[in-house]
């Protein structure tokens, strides 16, 4: 039967909208609160001592949605929902408008504090939007629907058996460790399903309609996106580097620029500032590249045939690139690059028997940082260095035996649901090398580019604590009298980081490889 | 009666549904900790299998979930929902009605709560006495979790019963909880959060205290009933509870069981009067910042003189004083953890690792048994204290100091051997695998041995064996005397049964260095060696007083010896061409350039000589690795010699001589000094002349030096080449050929700070016995401070080698062990302890080949097999040995 309503429907939604606010405020405000506490508490670097729970705001935006919907629920005979002349497709729109106004928008607003800074571009933030949304619509929808559905003990147990069963599931289906990229992005697309099915269920429910059809025929196909699904937007695929002059020298060593991979093999032909690392360097097969191949990003474990990624891959020839930035004579010194052409020769042999191949990945340094040391050592500095990273580093010591200090994070942000940064594009032995950056310090008074020794750091995962540490010029100090603070005075810090331009693979005849060899 | 049974069995009635789900759950939670569902197992990729939770907590979670909705379940006439018209018209006595809810209780919740324990304590073999106390336990626990929401389903209405079981199951971490712990903490109250797990006694405690003993619940639902709460209060009064509940637990109102000491009359006695030590080379000092100031870090490693090794403390400060210039200093910046730090459980934490268990080994141990992979200098004492003013003015610093001592006990062992089992009464090991030649995460690690264990014990709230520190295992050698200490876990602690009394849990650790050449431990004889079980108990604390008198903090914090260490950032081929080219690079000053000038000049010529020091390695053969001199950079150098003098005494004091040597010969050189010749040999000056003797008229005598040394602890020498090199007069330098003889006392007093071999060989050989006497009495009392430890750190082998060089067979068997272990590499690092056997120093350096052959014979033999000759305090190997 058709109701005639006497005022338009847009109007009947905002006077209902009106109802929700003066039923909610109080919860509203004090959900509002909690979200911009726990917001605030996610910024903090360590978890404040009296720490609000992390699920207080979820909690408190469940209740507010339960009261919402049970004020008007099918079930609830004391409402008279079903006479109310509003209608009831007026009363539900409004709910959600208001669900969304109150609740989503806010929890979206968020991602501003918590994610600016990492260089987002549009498609990242789209990205961060869509990922904060898809969960939060699921659990509204899953909570409006069991508030507005529950009451009878029956349904009430068959609501908390279904919870139960769906939290199986997911343990059955990935257990308990940490879902990987490809299971995220199926799990997304079927939230997105689950969370349609959820909310045109509660639709459903709230015009009397029974809802079981939808649930079935939306829970069927989730378990088939969740079983059968094989999207995986986040894999990046290989990036070929584009520069014919790029090549590569055996023998003796070429006259002009090029870059000395080992002595007697030669990158000839890279641009300014760019820089090639050994990705792998194998006999050529089929299956290329081989995990066990020498790499610049690698070692192997043992003869276990296993390899792990190395902490450090930038080499010295990355530090040698910007030269041409500092003046002539400088004396380089600080970190030190680890070489590895004993484990080269070990694994290169003397197999001159076949053709080799080896890949190579070409990155430029980019300068992302100039700042004076004096600058540099008060408060905390924050610099990005790729989108989705940053740097966070302070002073934490300006005198330890000499060393001057810096406590640093490299934090890492990146939306779940954005397809994989430009920086994995790159997979060495099936896994994304760590990230590496160039510290120094530049005095030009003294001569010097003193290089940042890295400290310990603990996790190749989440933020990862890096700490760096730079040496006082003491030869400078203890025989010319230079003061700590002339030196301070006189120095600027820069920060380069290696973008990645691609890989190119080159064939190694055996005949070149021979020369290479017959070099030394 | 009649009328209690009759609402029981209606009562009964209305939940039997949900108490056959209850039992459901009882009896999924008994078949996984009995693991008949979902057994444990080791993981394949050790901790980077990447498990979040353990199937254990969540079952747990799950029980209690459905143990309080069981509980807030009522018939809907009785509930809140209904109204209070019934419960009012009702009829039945409130003292029946209520009989009717403790039965439920009792009835429906406890017993099978209770039947879980002991069927799971019988199923485990554990004798009646456990199951006994395992069904107490639990009543007591799960009586405090539960009893009090008992009128709580009066209170709440509908969905708040499942918004409550929520709440309290996530206010486990909680804001309100925090705040408690903040008040605690600002009242000194706070102590330390329940271990959940494993140590639930205060939590049950707290419990019984807020819900009952305290009459809050009670007192709340009788509130209610005359003045009813809003929803909001309704929900809110139970998440206070808990809170309160959390907040009590952690507050000092409840003591830890296990902290108790077990023998406070012992530790009193034993540390009374005693002096603390702590050596110079153990003293570390650091700048640090904190949000209140900065303050300097004092950590060192200290110990209780005389007090035996099987005692091991762990220091805090209770108070420190620091004053400069007469004035007392404001106290640091408190440590964010300082509470946590000073408690007693957390101070014992640190043992396993920096402690050498062969020291603290209790009952009968081979003789002679050492650690491997231990740091025995690890800090044991570590605090904080003001930031004087001035670094460079002297500060007297007064502390208090309390140490807890700990000493370990023996739960058990088994040999090395997978499926090795040992039984006790409260504690069961059996080991399921042994992984040789792999770190346990399935990555090779040559020399490391992986066991994956299985641990069952007892761990009862009133008779646990697994608090307050857990056992830890060690790897015995007896035959080979070494102990193994240092593990990696690399598997994620899964653990089942810890509620109820009899835990068992799967373990993985690793040994490093185990089957590497010298330790005498092989593949094929692993399975004779013994995993060990120690368990630490906490003896009691004593307090003592210490004082820093005229301290220099900024001579701390500088590098001590020499400038820090630096490496070339850019070139990786031969240094000593790359130090060349970039001295070359660098503008020298002209003739009469500004002091200023030339002191930039000399100082960068140092820094990149300091940078490039690799330059002066030298191979396993013993020669430079990059053969060739810095003559060219000397003699760059040299024209500033004379003129700026001081700049190179700056130097000379920092960069161990290398260079300024080399700068001085070549100025001497080229000064044209009557007697200083270039050696063809060498390539470097040297001087020989016939020169007349002072007093004796006539009389003539030969001056020889072979090298015009310059050494970083003889700067002022300096300038006796200086005013040579100005007079062109080879008269300045006769001084520092006159060898200056230190009496007997010198020596001795030398002795005492350094004890080197050679000292000790000559005042061994003074014919005066008091002073042969007081060179063993501390050769033997510095040895016996030695921590047990095969390879010991920079700075603490010099007793070692003393002791050796005496003819103590102990100390040599000691250091032929150490040297066995050297890898081919390192073993260029054994020269001192072939000088100590052999005095080979005073014949010149030993080549590669011969420490070659003292490792590999350090590795056949032992100190049976050599005969010390005393009168060349020197050993040899018996005759009978090839």
């Amino acid at each position: 039967m058709n109701v005639i309503h006497p005022t338009s429907f847009a109007f009947r939604v905002r006077h209902q909208l009106a109802l929700e606010w003066r039923a909610q405020w109080f919860l509203v405000l004090l959900w509002l609160a909690a979200l911009a506490t726990g917001c605030w508490q996610t910024l903090q670097e360590e978890r404040p001592e009296i720490a609000m729970p992390s699920f207080l705001s979820a909690l408190l935006a469940m209740i507010i949605i339960v009261r919402s919907v049970r004020a008007d629920a099918p079930g609830n005979a004391e409402m008279g929902s079903h006479v109310r002349p509003l209608g009831r497709g007026a009363v539900w729109l409004a709910k959600v408008q208001f669900f969304k106004v109150v609740l989503l928008l806010p929890w979206l607003a968020c991602a501003w504090p918590e994610c600016r800074g990492y260089g987002f571009g549009p498609v990242e933030w789209m990205a961060e939007i869509a990922g904060r949304a898809l969960p939060a619509v699921l659990l509204g929808a899953c909570t409006a629907l069991s508030a507005s559905w529950s009451g009878a003990v029956w349904k009430n147990g068959a609501l908390i058996g279904s919870g139960l069963g769906g939290v199986g599931l997911l343990l059955w289906m990935f257990g308990t460790r940490a879902p990987e990229d490809a299971e995220r992005c199926v799990l997304a697309v079927a939230e997105f399903v689950l969370a349609l099915t959820l909310l045109l269920a509660w639709w459903q429910t709230t015009i009397r309609h029974l809802a079981w059809m939808t649930l079935t025929a939306g829970g069927m196909a989730t378990l088939l996106v969740v079983t059968m699904g094989h999207w995986n937007w986040r894999a990046q695929t290989v990036q070929g580097y584009v520069d014919t002059k790029l090549g590569l020298h055996f023998g003796v060593k070429p006259e002009g620029a090029m870059q000395e991979l080992w002595e007697g093999i030669y990158v000839t032909g890279l641009p300014a500032d760019h820089v090639a690392s050994v990705v792998a360097f194998a006999p050529a097969g089929e299956a290329w590249p081989p995990k066990t191949a020498f790499s610049d990003y690698t070692f192997p474990v043992g003869s276990s045939g296993k390899v792990n990624l190395r902490r450090h891959w930038m080499m010295m020839a990355h530090t040698r690139t910007l030269l041409q930035h500092y003046p002539v004579g400088s004396l380089w010194h600080g970190k030190e690059d680890e070489e590895m052409e004993e484990l080269r020769k070990e694994i290169v042999g003397n197999d001159f028997s076949r053709p080799w191949r080896m890949r190579l990945a070409v990155q430029r340094m980019k300068r992302v940082l100039t700042m004076p040391l004096r600058v540099a050592i008060h408060g905390e500095k924050r610099i990005v260095l790729d989108t989705g990273r940053r740097l966070d580093f302070q002073l934490s010591e300006l005198n330890h035996e000499s060393e001057m200090r810096f406590w640093a994070m490299l934090r890492r942000r990146f939306p779940m649901l954005a397809p994989g940064r430009e920086q994995e594009r790159l997979r060495v032995a099936g896994a994304f090398p760590e990230e590496n950056f160039l510290v120094l310090l530049h005095s030009p008074g003294i001569l010097e580019v003193n290089t940042a020794c890295e400290g310990d750091y603990n996790s190749s995962s989440g933020n990862r604590p890096v700490a760096f540490h730079f040496v006082h010029p003491r030869a400078q100090m203890d025989i010319a009298g230079l003061t700590f603070e002339e030196w301070v005075d006189d120095t600027t810090l820069d920060l380069w980081w290696p973008e990645e331009r691609g890989v190119v693979d080159v064939e190694v005849s055996a005949e070149e490889l021979r020369r290479a060899l017959d070099v030394r | 009666m009649n009328l209690t049974l009759h609402q029981f069995r209606k009562e009964f009635r209305y939940l039997r549904l949900r108490w056959c789900v209850f039992l459901a759950v009882l009896l999924l939670d008994l078949a996984l900790q009995m693991e008949w569902v979902l057994p444990m197992r080791p993981m394949v990729g050790g901790a980077s299998a990447g498990v979040m939770v353990s199937y254990e907590i969540v079952m747990r979670g799950v029980l209690w979930m459905v143990v309080w909705w069981f509980m807030l379940s009522v018939p809907p006439e009785e509930g809140a929902s209904g109204g209070r018209g019934y419960a009012l018209t009702r009829p039945l006595s409130r003292v029946s009605y209520w009989a009717a809810r403790l039965l439920v209780w009792v009835l429906l919740v406890m017993v099978p709560l209770m039947l879980e324990s002991a069927v799971y304590l019988w199923l485990n073999g554990r004798p009646w006495s456990d199951v006994t106390l395992g069904m107490a336990e639990r009543a007591w626990a799960a009586g405090s979790m539960t009893l009090w929401l008992l009128p709580l389903s009066i209170l709440l209405r509908g969905w708040e019963r499942y918004a409550v079981i929520v709440l309290v199951v996530f206010s486990m971490e909680s804001w309100l909880s925090s705040v408690l712990w903040v008040v605690f903490k600002k009242l000194h109250w706070l102590y330390d959060r329940p271990e959940v797990a494993m140590e639930f006694g205060r939590s049950v405690q707290a419990a019984w205290l807020v819900g009952l003993v305290g009459l809050l619940v009670p007192v709340l639902v009788l509130w209610h009933q005359r003045r009813p709460f809003g929803m909001l209060a309704r929900l809110g009064t139970v998440v206070v509870l808990t809170m309160l509940q959390q907040g009590v637990a952690a507050s000092s109102l409840f003591k830890n069981a296990y902290e108790k000491p077990r023998d406070q009359e012992l530790i009193s006695k034993l540390t009374a009067g005693r002096e603390i030590v702590i050596p110079e080379r153990d003293r570390h000092f650091g700048q640090g910042e904190a949000p209140g100031g900065k303050y300097i870090e004092f950590t060192a490693h200290a110990r209780l003189a005389g007090v035996a090794t099987e005692f091991v403390p762990r220091w805090r400060a209770t108070t420190t004083t620091m004053m400069q210039n007469g004035k007392i200093l404001p106290a640091p910046p408190e440590r964010e953890d300082h509470a946590m730090m000073s408690q007693p459980l957390y101070a014992l934490g640190y043992q396993y690792r920096s402690y050498p268990m062969a020291d603290a080994l209790p009952g009968e141990k081979p003789p002679g048994l050492l650690s491997v992979d231990v740091d025995a200098t690890a800090p044991n004492m570590q605090f904080r204290l003001s930031q004087p003013p001035q670094l460079e003015a002297p500060v007297t610093v007064h502390v208090d100091l309390a140490a807890e001592w700990m000493r370990v006990n023996k739960l058990g062992e088994i040999p090395v051997i997978a499926g090795a089992r040992f039984k006790a009464q409260d504690f069961e090991i059996e080991l399921l695998e042994v992984k040789a030649n792999t770190d346990g995460r399935g990555d090779s690690a040559p020399g490391c041995v992986a066991v994956v264990y299985r641990m069952s014990a007892r761990c009862f709230e009133w008779r646990n064996t697994l608090l307050p520190l857990f056992p830890h295992v060690f790897m015995l050698s007896d035959k080979n005397r070494y102990i193994w200490q240092f593990v990696v876990h690399s598997g994620y602690e899964q653990v089942r049964g810890a509620s109820l009394g009899w835990c068992h849990m799967i373990q993985q650790q690793a040994f490093h260095r185990v089957l590497e050449p010298g330790t005498g431990v092989t593949i094929e004889n692993l399975a004779e060696q013994r995993l060990v079980w120690l368990r630490p108990e906490y003896l009691g604390s004593s307090q003592h007083k210490m004082e820093m008198k005229d301290l220099k903090i900024d001579g701390y914090l500088l590098k001590k010896d020499g400038w820090p260490r630096n490496r070339p950032a850019m070139e990786a081929g031969n240094p000593r061409e790359a130090f060349l080219k970039q001295v070359r690079s660098l503008p020298q000053p002209a003739e009469g350039a500004a002091r200023a000038e030339i002191a930039r000049y000399v100082a960068e010529v140092y820094e990149a000589s300091h940078v490039y020091g690799e330059r002066r390695n030298r191979g396993k053969d013993g020669k430079l690795k990059w053969p060739g001199n810095d003559r060219e950079v000397c003699l760059l150098l040299a024209p500033f010699l004379v003129d700026h003098a001081d700049l190179f005494k700056a130097a000379l004091a920092h960069d161990g001589a290398d260079l300024t040597q080399g700068v001085v010969h070549e100025a001497v050189l080229q000064a044209g000094i009557p007697g200083i010749t270039r050696s063809a040999e060498t390539g470097e000056p040297r001087y020989e002349r016939e020169v007349p003797v002072p007093n004796k008229p006539g009389d003539m005598k030969k001056r020889v030096m072979e090298t015009l040394w310059v050494a970083s602890w003889r700067v002022d020498d300096l300038d006796a080449y200086v005013v040579a090199i100005r007079q062109h007069s080879d008269e300045p330098l006769w001084p520092l050929m006159e060898e200056k003889q230190r009496s007997t006392d010198e020596v001795l007093a030398d002795y005492g700070r350094t004890l080197d071999c050679w000292d000790l060989r000559w005042l061994m050989k003074r014919p005066d016995l008091k002073y042969r006497e007081e060179a063993e009495r501390l050769t033997r009392e510095a040895y016996a401070q030695l921590p047990a430890v095969v390879i010991l750190e920079r700075g603490y082998e010099r007793p070692l080698y003393a002791a050796v060089a005496l003819g103590m067979p102990e100390a040599l068997e000691w250091l032929l062990r150490g040297a066995a272990l050297k890898p081919d590499d390192q073993v260029n690092g054994l020269l001192m302890q072939h000088n100590a056997m052999f005095a080979s120093l005073e014949k010149g350096r030993p080549d590669m080949q011969t420490l070659l052959q003292f490792r590999q014979d350090a590795r056949r033999f032992s100190a049976k097999d050599y005969r010390y000759d005393a009168t060349k305090m020197i050993w040899e190997l018996t005759p009978e040995r090839p």
